[in-house]
């Protein structure tokens, strides 16, 4: 392969101009003539019955237009279990579920009306913790769940709490534990979080007289959030269209309906005037989404040489009130809950769990910086209880190409143990820290971009002077999607980066994608781009041979133009102009269009949680960390981290680097400081104020990245994904580090300076 | 409550808004002046979103009342750029990748820049301490410091050490 | 999140804020920087129907030092200026360190040395908005008859959390409180309450103009350190302002430490004034006064961590400035 002339090249975001202006349009910003302003009353009791509402009060405001409830509104949506309504009906389930909303010409007027809504609640006894919520007689979230429609991921078990059960099943567990020579059973428990986005969640939404509900929203997944509306209220897809801006990350929060079930609901009451429903900080703690807390059960049996035999584990994910992702979330992590590893004998029960909490679903990671944190620990702990070094112990085990798996796939592209080798090399992790308080601990990961609902399509338009638009469905959340598009089609095209528009996502006219999640719009869309090119320079080409009436075999498209063996060449505007000449100059343009996914792509076995092929594509990445603790008062501080992860090929080294960067920085707030602490149901810190999201005192200054390129071979030049990995292994590599300072083992996150002061002093007392 | 008329000097340029006492300096900037570069990110004057510049000071103008911020010089993040070039620090962010989601970034944007107004070679370490009053989570500050670093930098090579 | 209805004054002189005051009473609030007091309107804890704006007022807004007074520090100076000012640098850099430690430089611009004095007390019930409180009876602070924190308590129990306040009390610091009909001057410590509902004196009508620090007659180490999650924006889980001053023979003249989070006012170690004074600073004094700070810290479970946990830092950051303290 030649050298690119800008894959792999540091590219400057095409969209930061516009965003150091202050002139990038996120949702709250627009300004639509006619526009009122929505409002919701919430439920402040985690599980009742709603006896009454009494509207009344709202519509002796003035300036109200339009209230709406339940029963005015009486769909459910969900992608994977139809079990969430758009505002309450009939029922609670947690606190901050919307009751009511109210649409009036100014916010302190749709406040007063919603502040005005009187409801009568009868108490239900709630639930609030997974292993209560699965013993039996505990009280039923959702006493229908057998009439909820539902896809092949989600497999709830009927008249229990159990939202999903993902099971797996690889091997003779028990035998094997018979013949090991170690077996360890441990628990890792990890904590509600939030991610923290900077940008509150909004939506506009607009019923317009042609019947056609439009809806301005930063939502990940534009075509799946239409799917979505028209779904739970039977509409024709081509009777909605969902309209992006720029998104101020979401991090997974801005998936399926939020704000935007508010703003269609009251959208369809006011008719013919768009609603816009702009979240209050405390709004997108109670009522968009969390990360699952999820306990993990996990018995390993090793042999003295340190390979693993058998692993059973055991997941309950705190899905609170609703599915929303929960049963993805479940199967996915619970699914990769064995690790990177090679391990023949695999038994895994993966219980997605409804309680009254607030909504739990995808937070950067999508479960699997829970499941890293428990199987990396473990593993510290088997390298501890054998005797052997933590990086020999990983390396033993770890899966290498055409392994099989433990669902079954067998690994097209992996180089994990280079990032191992790599970050232990750098941290010197067979050498002890500066002193009696530090200690080094590494972690890796894997996680796989799904296969199903992985359609991607692509358009491109090379236009008759020269530039080209890039039409896609891709969400710009603040990645970097929009350069890396741009490069691809650069590259393919031989088009100067500034003669290259990317739009946003409109649903009428970009083509359908499935969202820009789970790390996959690099490898998706970029191999939709550059398949949609290569259809642009195969026109090009029969263009050229019909204009200059040469055989299309010798012709080819080359640095920008088509070529002929003959040396005849024409540029790609003279070929557009000159070919549509009967139009005599009044311009045309060239379309490529694509559609990408994978083909051979599986689900996984109801029974045995076993498939082919249920990964696009599966990304590996290491940590290693050096800390200091405090012994007094348990505090951390990480003197330097390294990460390495196997991105297949990098494609911006700019860009790479800043999602590694943003995403260790979630993986230290997960390990070290944040916790959505709630009691009985209700959020005590839902403030930016008292929710510990990480201020640049808080990160670690020597922070080294490293990228290996394992190519894959369907990925676009060979890359795979990046937005996840590096916030998984991060836990685990600090609970290391302090187990190699201190001896001590945690095994619950966040690792808060209380907790190790803790561990630390019942650790002391022991000693003479 | 009664409307009064609040004059504020915005970006040098005078504005007035008929409003009442209880708007946010904020609000006025976003729902009456339509300047929405400046944003609301938690209401509280936690997150610094809102960050603009008075009398070249940082300030959070969710926690400004409109009827304070008169006789002030107010800059916010559509009053930087001279004659359509950018200045030093927003270069600075594009070229250093410190800009990814782009929400905190004006308000990060106006607080460097209060910073090296002030200080005009501070270390790194008190760049970053002068950061913590805003919030980012995409970016880990990494290069947003580096993005103020280069800034400095640049400066010295240009007027010698202070 | 939106404000509650209020008209807003800007009086230039102080006589005129002070009539403002003597006019509408408790329908009016003063506002300085207003980042205590607008997060309370806005969850609608506090709902001045009048905001009498402190800002142009030119006598409270001044800093200096005299010789044979000591510093005069006007009520609506901000942290920053605190924190940039060369005198106090000077004089007392404890303050500095108090002031730097305020939640982060943006907020330090506009916060003030007489808000942070005047902060609310705080409590992780309290300070909600109006519809997370609405899951729960009202507490005491909040108008109710009930404590969230403390089952049965027949008192609020809210937290004083003001770092800078801390330090002034440590500093020996005096308020000078006006109104329309007169004046009074009150040591700092007693102008607190120790009521977690109203944690301070100041009445309706009284404005708290300037607050003086008296001369420091010997050589002194002085140091304000807080205990948070995070490195910025967080309020204390624990503070600690401790100031000792040694007579020309090196023994200690003065002692004063003072607590911060750890009750509804700051807490002052009283009776190290009597063990330690004459005596020189070594291991087993230090243990002494460790010690007796542990067992006056009561905190309660009101800030997110757990008040045995905070106690212990009381321990740890006291037992640590005064390690440092010796090896000067």
């Amino acid at each position: 392969m030649g050298q690119h002339k800008i894959i792999g090249k540091p590219i400057l975001r095409v969209d930061a101009p516009l965003k150091v202006t202050g002139k990038a349009c996120y949702v709250d910003d627009l300004k639509l003539p006619g526009m009122l302003h929505g409002k919701v009353l919430r439920s402040n009791v985690p599980h009742a019955v709603i006896e009454k509402i009494d509207v009344s009060g709202a519509y002796r405001i003035p300036e109200v237009k339009a209230v709406v409830t339940g029963s005015d509104f009486p769909y459910r949506h969900g992608l994977l279990i139809r079990d969430e309504p758009f505002l309450a009906q009939g029922r609670v389930r947690y606190i901050g579920e919307a009751v009511a909303a109210v649409a009036a010409a100014n916010e302190e007027a749709a406040l007063k009306g919603a502040d005005s809504i009187r409801v009568t609640y009868k108490p239900l006894p709630p639930v609030f913790d997974p292993q209560q919520a699965i013993q039996a007689g505990a009280p039923l979230i959702h006493e229908e769940l057998a009439s909820y429609r539902r896809s092949e991921v989600c497999q709830p078990i009927i008249d229990s709490n159990i939202c999903s059960h993902f099971k797996l099943r690889k091997g003779d567990v028990e035998k094997a534990f018979k013949e090991a020579d170690y077996v360890l059973e441990n628990t890792y428990t990890t904590s509600f979080n939030q991610h923290g986005a900077l940008e509150p969640h909004s939506a506009i939404a607009l019923f317009d007289q042609s019947g056609k509900i439009t809806v301005w929203t930063g939502n990940d997944g534009p075509h799946r959030c239409l799917r979505e509306i028209g779904i739970s209220m039977s509409i024709p897809f081509s009777n909605i269209r969902i309209i992006s801006a720029f998104q101020g990350g979401g991090f997974g929060s801005k998936g399926g309906l939020r704000a935007e079930a508010i703003a269609v609901a009251l959208a369809s009451k006011v008719k013919h005037r768009p609603v816009k429903v702009t979240y209050t900080r405390e709004e997108v703690f109670t009522s968009t989404l969390l990360r699952h807390p999820v306990s993990i059960r996990s018995k390993v049996g090793v042999m003295k040489d340190g390979k693993i035999i058998a692993k059973k584990i055991e997941l309950f994910w705190n899905t609170g009130a609703y599915g929303e992702k929960g049963p993805w979330v479940c199967r996915n992590a619970s699914m990769s809950s064995s690790g990177p590893y090679n391990i023949p004998n695999v038994w895994i029960d993966g219980y997605c769990i409804y309680t009254n909490n607030p909504i739990a679903g995808p937070m950067r990671g999508f479960g699997v910086p829970q499941v890293a944190f428990a199987y990396e620990s473990q593993m510290d702990e088997i390298a501890h209880k054998l005797n052997i070094d933590p990086l020999e112990v990983r390396l033993k085990n770890v899966l290498d190409r055409n392994d099989e798996t433990a669902w079954g796939e067998r690994i097209i592209s992996i180089g994990l143990k280079e990032c191992l080798r790599k970050v232990a090399g750098e941290i010197r992790l067979s050498k002890p820290g500066k002193d009696r308080n530090c200690g080094k601990g590494i972690a890796c990961m894997q996680k796989f971009t799904t296969t199903l609902q992985g359609v991607t399509s692509a358009i491109v338009k090379y236009n008759h002077d020269g530039s080209l638009d890039i039409l896609t469905s891709s969400m710009e959340v603040g990645q970097g999607v929009m350069t890396v598009l741009s490069q691809f089609a650069s590259e393919e095209l031989n088009i100067p980066l500034e003669r290259i528009r990317v739009s946003s996502a409109d649903t009428d006219y970009t083509p359908f994608d499935a969202s820009t999640t789970g790390s996959r719009s690099t490898y998706h869309m970029g191999n939709a781009v550059i398949l949609a090119c290569r259809d642009i320079k195969q026109q090009a080409v029969s263009m050229a041979s019909e204009l200059l009436a040469l055989p299309k075999r010798e012709l080819k498209f080359k640095e920008g133009k088509v070529v002929s063996k003959r040396g005849h060449e024409i540029s790609m505007v003279e070929l557009i102009n000159r070919y549509y000449d009967g139009a005599r100059g009044g311009g045309g343009d060239l379309i490529g269009r694509a559609t990408f996914h994978t083909k051979s792509g599986t689900g996984l076995d109801s029974e045995t949680g076993r498939g082919k092929r249920p990964a696009a594509f599966w990304m590996y990445g290491a940590q290693a960390v050096e800390i200091e603790v405090d012994r007094d008062t348990g505090k951390v501080n990480i003197r330097k981290l390294c990460t390495a992860h196997d991105v297949g090929k990098v494609i911006n080294p700019l860009s790479c680097e800043q999602q590694m960067e943003g995403a260790l920085a979630m993986g230290i707030g997960f390990a070290l400081f944040e916790k959505v602490d709630i009691n009985q149901g209700q959020i005590m810190n839902p403030s930016l104020a008292s929710y510990s999201i990480p201020t640049s005192c808080d990160l670690p200054q020597d922070v080294n990245i490293f990228f290996v390129e394992e190519p894959h071979p369907e990925g676009p030049y060979g890359a795979k994904g990046l937005a996840e990995p590096a916030t998984a292994p991060t836990a685990a590599a600090i609970a290391n580090a302090l187990f190699d300072a201190t001896g001590i083992r945690m095994r619950e996150v966040p690792l808060t300076p209380e907790k190790i002061e803790a561990a630390l002093r019942k650790e002391s007392k022991k000693e003479p | 409550m009664k409307k009064q008329v609040v004059t504020l000097n915005i970006n040098n340029e005078n504005h007035q808004v008929f409003i009442n006492p209880n708007r946010t300096l904020l609000h006025v900037l976003r729902e009456e002046l339509d300047l929405t570069g400046t944003k609301c990110g938690c209401g509280e004057g936690v997150c610094g979103t809102c960050t603009i510049l008075t009398d070249g000071r940082p300030v959070r103008s969710c926690m400004t009342l409109a009827v304070e911020a008169q006789d002030k010089r107010i800059v916010t993040i559509e009053g930087l750029q001279k004659d359509g070039h950018l200045t030093p620090l927003q270069e600075a962010f594009i070229s250093e990748g410190a800009v990814q989601c782009g929400f905190c970034t004006p308000g990060m944007i106006l607080a460097a820049k209060s910073l090296l107004d002030e200080n005009p070679s501070p270390t790194e370490e008190e760049v970053l301490r002068f950061l913590s009053g805003n919030l980012c989570r995409c970016t880990g500050y990494y290069k947003i410091k580096n993005a103020i670093m280069r800034v400095i930098k640049e400066r010295k090579s240009i007027h010698g050490p202070a | 999140m939106t404000l509650p209805e209020f008209e807003h004054f800007e009086p230039k002189t102080l006589r005129q804020a002070c009539h403002l005051l003597k006019k509408y009473g408790d329908r009016a609030r003063v506002i300085a920087g207003g980042t205590d007091l607008l997060n309370l309107m806005r969850h609608r804890l506090i709902e001045p129907q009048y905001l009498i704006d402190l800002k142009k007022i030119s006598e409270l807004q001044t800093l200096q030092y005299r010789d044979g007074e000591g510093l005069m520090i006007g009520s609506t100076v901000s942290l920053s200026e605190l924190i940039h000012s060369p005198v106090i640098r000077e004089k007392t850099p404890m303050l500095i360190e108090a002031a730097r430690a305020v939640a982060a430089p943006p907020l330090q611009n506009m916060a003030t040395v007489g808000g942070n004095v005047c902060l609310n007390t705080r409590c992780s019930f309290y300070n909600q908005s109006a519809f997370w409180r609405s899951s729960r009876p009202f507490c005491f602070k909040a108008g109710g008859s009930v404590c969230h924190v403390v089952k049965h308590g027949s008192r609020c129990h809210a937290v004083f959390q003001a770092d800078v306040a801390c330090a002034l009390v440590a500093l020996n610091a005096q308020v000078k409180l006006v109104e329309e009909s007169g004046e009074r001057t009150l040591r700092l410590l007693e102008f607190y309450t120790g009521k977690g509902e109203s944690p301070n004196r100041l009445k309706p009508t009284e404005i708290l103009t300037e607050i003086s620090i008296p001369l420091a007659e010997t050589r002194q180490a002085e140091t304000y350190e807080k205990f948070s999650p995070r490195g910025a924006l967080d309020f204390p889980q624990v503070g600690v302002a401790a100031l000792i001053g040694y007579d020309p023979e090196g023994r200690i003249g003065a002692a004063n430490i003072v607590l911060n989070a750890v009750s509804s006012s700051p807490v002052e170690l009283k009776s190290t004034g009597s063990f330690l004074i004459g005596e020189r600073l070594g291991e087993s004094l230090i243990e002494r006064t460790v010690q007796s700070a542990f067992e006056i810290a009561h905190p309660v479970n009101n800030t997110g961590m757990s008040p045995l946990y905070r106690k212990r830092l009381v321990r740890i950051l006291l037992k640590r400035i005064l390690e440092k303290f010796l090896s000067c």
